[in-house]
Formats: C-alpha cells, structure tokens, sequence
C-alpha cells in the first residue's frame, strides 16, 4: 500500500513539473521554429531585414497569417553587440508598423506608421536594439534606443495592401518589396 | 534480475502517466482558461481575447497565441475578432454556404478572412479576405460577403471542397478608443448559414 501511495505521489509531482516546463517551453519552441523559418527564406540572415513574398495559400506558415499585409522580417541577436535598425515608412497611406518579439513571443515594442509621425516628425528613424544587459549609450540625437527583454527575437514589419487582388495591389506589393530595401540593419 | 526488471518497468510507467497527466492537464488548462472568463470577451459568435499579443498576457493565453495567433499585436493596436460558429451558434461547416453581413467598423482599417484549419483556403481566385479598401458596398455603406463553394456574384470568398475546421476572422487595426472600451459590445459582422451541400 506504501508503494502504491510512493508511486501516485511520484506520478503527481512529475506531471506538474512537466506541466510547467511545456508551458514555459511552448512560446519558445514555436519562437524557435518561427525563427527557422524565417531565416530558412532565400536571402535571409540573422540580423538582417528580409522581405517576403505576399502569403498565398500552401505558403502561409504563420498560422492566421494576414493575407493583406506585406511583411519584412528580421531575427536578431544582441548578445554580443546592439543592432542599428533603419526604418522608412512607404508613403502609401496604409497602416504600417515596426514590431519586436522576445524569445517567449511577447511584443514588448510596436510603432506604427502614425506615430512615428506624430512623436519623431518623420518617415524614417534609427532604432538602436539592445540586449537586456547591454550598457549602450545613445550616440545619436535622432536614435531610439529599445531594450529586448532577450538577447534574441524576432522583428516584423507591416504594410497593409489597400487591395492586393487588383491589378494596382500587384503592383504596390512590387514597388513596396523595393522600397523595403530601404529598411535595413547595420 | 527479475527484480531490476519489474524495477525499470515500474519507472517508465510512472514517466509515462506522468508525462501524459502532465501535457494533457496543460492541454485542458489551455482549453478552460481560453473558453472561461480570464481576459476572453464574447460578441455575438465572434471572440477576442484583451491580452492577445500583449506582455501582461498570463502563460496559458501566451502559449494559446504562440501556437495559434503567433506573432499577434497588442488589441490597441490591432483588435482580433475570431468564430468557429455562426450567429445561430452552430459550428460553421465548409459544406454549406453563409452571408456574412456588415457595416463599415470603427478602426483605420479592417478586414474579414476566411481559414480552413487556421491557414488559407486554397482556391484559383487565390481569394482569403475582404477588407475596408476594396469591400463592395450598397447606397447605404453596409455589405455582404458570401461564402461558399461555388461562385457568386458580388463579394465572394472560395470555401474549397476539402474538409476541415473553418474559421472567420475579423482584424481592425488601430481601433477607435470606443471599439476598446465596447469589445463586447459595438456591432459586428453577422454570419448567416443560407444552406449545406
């Protein structure tokens, strides 16, 4: 009877530990596989800006990918020094947005295309990432320093397509993939 | 020896029992924390959730987002709507056809796409969504979008014939303060089942 008691404790204690590791594990691996992902792509290095293709059916990894928005995506490391990032808004009007992800897939920064009008006065500014122990100083007036709460992650840029069915829509997708080059890293 | 056996037999059992006890209690965990009152808001057949994509989401609903909504954003800056029914309730079923119906929403932009097993439908229009921008509208500012197998006229989304969980989609990016403080609340799109295969 001890035994059995011994065995259905051990059970107990197992099942919570794993039950806790899995779910601090979850956001990570899929962290991990998104990552791979993304620099599986033609072109695409770690800490460096690379734009997709528009999502289509049979491509879509991301699960409920936005099939409207245009994406550019970057997986960072600063471990061992910051990332300078330069953003350039398209002058299309849509929405557009800069966004970072921890390691656990939280979005810990997001700027959009209005505020970074409305804050900055600009279509363009440099974002100085930094890992959570860096003791970067700003060097520039016009950067923005922002601290990731990991040494790795992943960045996204959005651009909403006013209507990518159409024949001007295919064309905005070219012609935003260009301009997007002028987003990049250093 | 037939002790050390019995022994290692006894362990990997408790390994695995406690394994699956432990992955499927999480499971559940996730399951009951997503369908119960913690930060999930109903509106008619469409749910949002107010911490999708946020860092003051609790573990369940960040593990929920990774594996489900990966890389979502704040509900300030885009609100998610998501069903698996219709207005009636009833699960939505790629063998019937359904008119979802509304009006212009309170956001910058916003956009309805359809999901079979949450990635898109393939079709030969390569058609997933509707949006502000090139939705066709009435004389009044309402519209309709049809769903279904085969083609209609207006606004028309390809359900394809493959089986699978359908799934609709609402996105607003960069919602009024009033769609904020009324997730529950402002009026969204209705979905109509018009008849099954």
């Amino acid at each position: 009877m001890k035994g059995w008691k011994q065995d259905i404790l051990a059970i107990l204690i197992l099942a919570v530990v794993i039950h806790f590791i899995a779910l601090w594990a979850i956001p990570r691996l899929v962290e991990g596989m998104v990552e791979k992902g993304m620099l599986a792509k033609e072109r695409c290095k770690l800490n460096a800006i690379c734009c997709r293709d528009i999502n289509v059916a049979g491509i879509d990894e991301i699960p409920m990918a936005n099939p409207d928005s245009l994406f550019s995506h970057l997986v960072y490391d600063v471990s061992k020094e910051p990332l300078r990032i330069h953003l350039t808004v398209p002058d299309t009007g849509m929405y557009w947005s800069f966004s970072l992800y921890a390691r656990n897939l939280d979005n810990y920064y997001v700027l959009n295309d209005r505020r970074l009008k409305s804050e900055y006065g600009s279509r363009e500014m440099e974002i100085v990432l930094v890992g959570p122990k860096s003791h970067y100083k700003k060097t520039l007036a016009n950067e923005v320093m922002v601290v990731s709460p990991s040494n790795r992650g992943t960045g996204l840029i959005r651009m909403i397509i006013a209507d990518r069915y159409s024949a001007e829509g295919i064309e905005e997708i070219r012609e935003l993939k260009k301009a997007q080059e002028l987003s990049y890293t250093e | 020896m037939k002790r050390v056996f019995k022994y290692i037999g006894k362990g990997l059992l408790i390994i695995i029992v406690g394994f699956a006890l432990g992955l499927g209690s999480l499971v559940a965990s996730i399951y009951i924390q997503e369908r119960g009152p913690w930060g999930k808001v109903r509106n008619g057949p469409w749910e949002t959730s107010l911490h999708t994509g946020s860092t003051e989401a609790g573990p369940y609903t960040r593990a929920k987002v990774a594996l489900f909504g990966t890389l979502a954003l704040d509900p300030s800056e885009v609100g998610y709507y998501i069903t698996f029914n219709d207005s009636k309730g009833q699960p939505l079923d790629c063998r019937c056809n359904y008119r979802m119906e509304g009006k212009d929403l309170s956001a910058r932009w916003w956009s309805v796409t359809v999901y079979k097993d949450f990635h898109f439908i393939p079709n030969d229009q390569k058609r997933y969504s509707y949006s502000k921008t090139n939705v066709s509208r009435d004389k009044d500012g309402r519209w309709i979008v049809k769903l279904s197998l085969k083609p209609q006229e207006g606004n028309w989304i390809p359900l394809g014939d493959g089986e699978g969980k359908l799934i609709l989609a609402l996105r607003l990016y960069n919602p009024d303060p009033s769609v904020i403080e009324g997730l529950d609340s402002i009026d969204l799109p209705d979905i109509i089942r018009e008849g099954c295969r």
